[in-house]
């Protein structure tokens, strides 16, 4: 709870659900960490040698991360330690010279790989610093509420009222209420859409904003090379994801951590797309490693109690939704340069400066955008739906007994084949979930409408020939604009009818002219090019053929081209 | 009987009562048949479909008790009844239960499969195949489909044959083959569910049409022209519907179709003959003990070329003669146009 000398503005719409910090998930198991590090360190190593069970095969193992991670260290990033290459050469060589000393090389190799594993889970793991919470927990909303009443002198469009605060700008909607009651027994696993660099910040904000203890999340690393946000991430249970390391080794360490961490109680949160949407198209295909930990997690705590008493690991999905993304232009270049090679795709660690991070926040929030947060159903490891108490159910609504999962002819058994393929079951009902909690705001109404037009006024459903339009053609009237938004709306409140999209109130308000121009405002607001902009003739025109696309696609699957 | 070693096989048609009666060969089998008075004629006469009942088999028209007593159950009715079927099932069925299906035929989410017409539009995702139905309207997780050139007449008889089980599970699959293997008869595995039923499914059509030519008396080459042009369009459909092309060169593919589509003993093969003899649909239809999956098939890939906008020229000729009555002469000259394509294009 904020302190009762900062303002309105950092009150709390929910009370906390554990009101002391001291009995938080995260901050007990942090306060044993060297313990969860040895742990972690201890089961990573077993897990590899069961799954490499002959000397070559660990040898195998061994080269495969070697020489990955060779090629790393060649173009490295600001966050990597500054003794990786001395540290790969050194593993190499003592590899190499292993190659003639054939007595004791199991051994040898066994603590090579302890070495290695060793480096990463100290990488990997965070840590939760109680203090730096408090203070967070202040900063955050008076830092941001600083920067929106700075913002209010400006002429934007003010809809929610005079009094700007962070809970008016950020729009919390959904299944709050279940969440916050199956976390009071239950291990929450929020697994968010990603669509910016700010998604760590604005979804820690949010989880703290419903009243839900700090959870252990997976950021990406490149998110720790801003100085000032890995201060915070370091302290605030954010654990490091480092995508371009690929190697087994690692991603072992990295699930057995997550495993370990939702197994003991403590609510996680990570990315299950892996990486921010390029095309901005809402996430359609998920990693699964990450997802396979929830589901591990689970089965082990079945196991321990023999299926008797068990603690439950709920899924909910979040959707963050933007009406302006602030590095929209970089993400739809490299979505667009990418199409088709996605294979050879190298992730870069742009945005890492601080400045521009915190220019970056700073405008987002003063471009008074719309953002909303919205919270899925929550459901149980398999994507059933669970109810008030935590019950899944199946389709009539019949309770499910989820130990019946892991039996086979009656006894729980371990299955990794039928596990992989609980957690494809799994990402299929988080899809469906993320496309269902997805908000239609205005300016994603407006762009799908004008983009549609254009690609229907060029006769051409060829992506580039219509991002490669002359500008003269890139030009509507407010007339054809607003039939397409008005049967785009139209479809989209029968949509919401059927549960599979949530609706902005602007938007289902269905005034189109106030929403016409309210989208065509906001629509990209900071961008050095406007996506769409009204001529002085009165007519609406497109200044960046590609962000009009890259907001226009977050409404992509659901059928609603048809209705342009 | 609470081991629950035994196996469950749902409908006593006469694919149902074969595989029931490989299964008895090494379990227990409970065979389900809704009607009480059959269960009673299958008890006392040891007979079902025409076909001697193995001392293995205890039939019932209990269906809780299949579910109770069996951890693996084979549905095997016709895709008209299936949806039924599974929902009388599903209050008894738990995620740990293994339901393989053996029934070759589509289903539509919505209603409305008699009101198809020829321009009918249908899009994949109003399109189930039984498994999809199975996890639509159960608990059930652990499906697999069985399929492949299994003539039941055959089967009874005790001749030779394999079959595909497919399914996600790696489980379902082990089941599948213990379950089912004997001197006889062999098992492989496929992780392409759907592709393997769709296979099945499909197939129908062409051995319609394969009923066809011989009613005809087109000859050989005709029959190669239809079937090898027809598999292209199946394909072609299938793949919208997530089906790995790999499957139809498997088992539960060309080997279904070598099978079906020269055997006058498929319900399929002699719809098209009798078609081809001039007699109508649904006279046809009256007069079958069961049914011809082909007809509703053809039903619904016909929309589903529609809402695809997929070229399905021998499909749309099939259908223009079962439901339309389109001349058969006037078929065979649309068919004969010529076309400058490529011969193979769908891989």
């Amino acid at each position: 709870m904020a302190s009762d000398n900062t303002n309105n503005a950092t009150q709390r719409p929910y009370p906390r659900i554990i009101p002391d910090i001291d009995n938080w998930p995260i901050y007990t198991l942090s306060k044993d960490r060297e313990q969860l590090i040895e742990s972690v360190i201890d089961e990573t190593l077993e897990n590899i040698l069961k799954k490499n069970p002959t000397e070559k095969d660990i040898h195998d193992e061994l080269a495969k991360a070697v020489y990955l991670e060779k090629i790393r260290v060649e173009r490295p990033w600001k966050t990597d330690a500054p003794d990786e290459k001395t540290f790969w050469n050194g593993v190499k060589n003592k590899l190499v010279q292993l190659e003639s000393h054939p007595d004791n090389k199991i051994d040898e190799e066994k603590a090579i790989l302890r070495t290695i594993i060793h480096r990463y889970v100290h990488e990997i793991v965070g840590n939760f610093n109680k203090g730096t919470y408090n203070f967070a927990e202040r900063f955050v909303p008076f830092a941001f509420n600083r920067l929106l009443n700075a913002s209010h002198s400006r002429a934007f469009t003010r809809l929610f009222g005079n009094k700007r605060d962070l809970l008016k700008s950020i729009h919390l909607i959904g299944e709050i209420e279940q969440v916050r009651e199956l976390a009071k027994d239950g291990i929450i696993v929020a697994v968010p859409t990603h669509s910016s660099n700010i998604d760590s910040i604005t979804v820690g904000w949010g989880i703290s904003a419903i009243g839900l203890p700090a959870m252990f999340y997976g950021a990406g690393l490149n998110l720790f090379s801003v100085r000032f946000l890995a201060y915070f991430m370091n302290r605030l249970g954010a654990y490091r994801v480092d995508r371009r390391k690929k190697n087994a080794v690692y991603l072992e360490a990295l699930k057995t951590y997550s495993t370990q961490v939702i197994t003991k109680g403590g609510h996680s949160l990570f990315f299950p797309g892996g990486t921010r949407s390029r095309s901005n198209v809402v996430e359609s295909q998920l990693k699964l490693g990450l997802l396979g930990t929830a589901l591990e997690a689970q089965r082990r705590l079945i196991l321990e109690t023999n299926g008797q008493s068990f603690k439950k690991v709920y899924v909910v999905p979040v959707t963050m939704n933007y009406g302006f993304v602030l590095e929209a232009k970089e993400l739809i270049d490299e979505h667009l340069k990418n199409v088709g090679k996605e294979r050879y795709f190298v992730p870069s660690d742009k945005s890492s400066s601080s400045f521009k991070i915190l220019k970056f926040m700073y405008r987002f929030f003063t471009a008074d955008a719309d953002f909303t947060i919205a919270f899925g159903k929550c459901m149980d490891i398999f994507g059933n739906p669970v109810d008030k108490q935590g019950n899944s159910l199946d389709h009539n609504g019949n309770m499910i007994d989820i130990r019946d999962y892991f039996r086979s002819h009656g006894q729980l058994t371990n299955d990794t084949q039928r596990d992989s393929v609980y957690t494809k079951m799994l990402s299929e009902a988080i899809v469906v979930a993320f496309k269902k909690n997805n908000v239609a705001l205005p300016e994603h109404v407006i762009a799908f409408a004008a983009f549609k037009l254009f690609q229907k006024k060029h006769h051409t459903s060829d992506l580039y020939s219509v991002l490669r339009m002359a500008e003269e053609f890139r030009e509507l009237t407010r007339e054809e604009l607003k039939q397409a938004v008005a049967s785009i709306v139209k479809e989209l409140s029968k949509l919401e009818h059927k549960e599979e999209i949530r609706v902005d109130p602007i938007v289902a308000a269905e005034d189109l002219d106030l929403l016409i121009d309210y989208a065509i405002k906001k629509l990209g607001v900071y961008h050095q090019k406007r996506p769409l902009l009204k001529t002085r003739k009165g007519t609406i025109k497109c200044q960046d053929m590609k962000l009009l696309l890259f907001y226009h696609n977050r409404l992509e699957g659901y059928g609603l081209e048809k209705h342009v | 009987m609470s081991d629950k070693t035994s196996v469950g096989v749902v409908g006593s048609g006469s694919f149902g009562t074969a595989v029931a009666n490989l299964l008895a060969e090494n379990s227990h089998v409970f065979l389900y048949s809704r009607r009480a008075d059959n269960v009673v004629s299958m008890a006392n006469a040891r007979m079902s479909s025409g076909q001697q009942l193995h001392p293995n088999i205890t039939p019932t028209d209990d269906i809780g008790l299949i579910a109770k007593e069996c951890y693996v159950i084979f549905p095997i009715v016709s895709s008209d009844g299936f949806k039924e079927v599974i929902r009388t099932m599903a209050p008894f069925l738990r995620p740990d239960h293994i339901l393989i299906h053996g029934t070759k035929g589509l289903a539509l989410k919505k209603k409305g499969l008699e009101k198809l017409k020829e321009k009918s539009r249908i899009s994949n995702r109003n399109v189930l195949t039984m498994s999809q139905l199975i996890r639509r309207e159960s608990v059930v997780v652990r499906v697999g489909s069985m399929a492949g050139p299994n003539l039941a007449r055959e089967i009874a008889q005790e001749m030779p044959a394999a079959t595909v089980i497919a399914s996600r599970f790696d489980e379902v699959i082990h089941e599948g083959h213990r379950l089912l293997t004997s001197p006889r008869f062999q098992v492989y595995g496929s992780y392409d569910i759907i592709g393997v039923e769709l296979a099945g499914v499909l197939k129908n059509i062409l051995a319609i049409g394969s009923g066809i030519v011989s009613g005809l008396n087109l000859g050989e080459n005709a029959r190669a022209l239809l079937i090898t042009k027809g598999w292209a369009e199946i394909i072609k459909l299938s793949e919208v519907l997530g089906a790995d092309v790999k499957s139809f060169l498997g088992l539960a593919g060309i080997g279904d179709i070598i099978a079906t589509c020269s055997s006058p003993s498929s319900r399929n093969f002699s719809v098209g003959f009798r078609l081809a003899k001039g007699e109508k649909i649904k006279a046809i239809q009256t007069s079958m003990e069961e049914v011809a999956e082909g007809i509703n098939t053809i039903r619904i890939a016909n929309g589903l070329a529609n809402f695809h906008g997929i070229h399905c020229p021998i499909i749309k000729t099939l259908y223009q003669g079962i439901f339309e009555d389109l001349n058969v002469q006037t078929g065979i000259e649309y068919l004969m146009r010529s076309r400058r394509s490529m011969d193979v294009e769908f891989l």
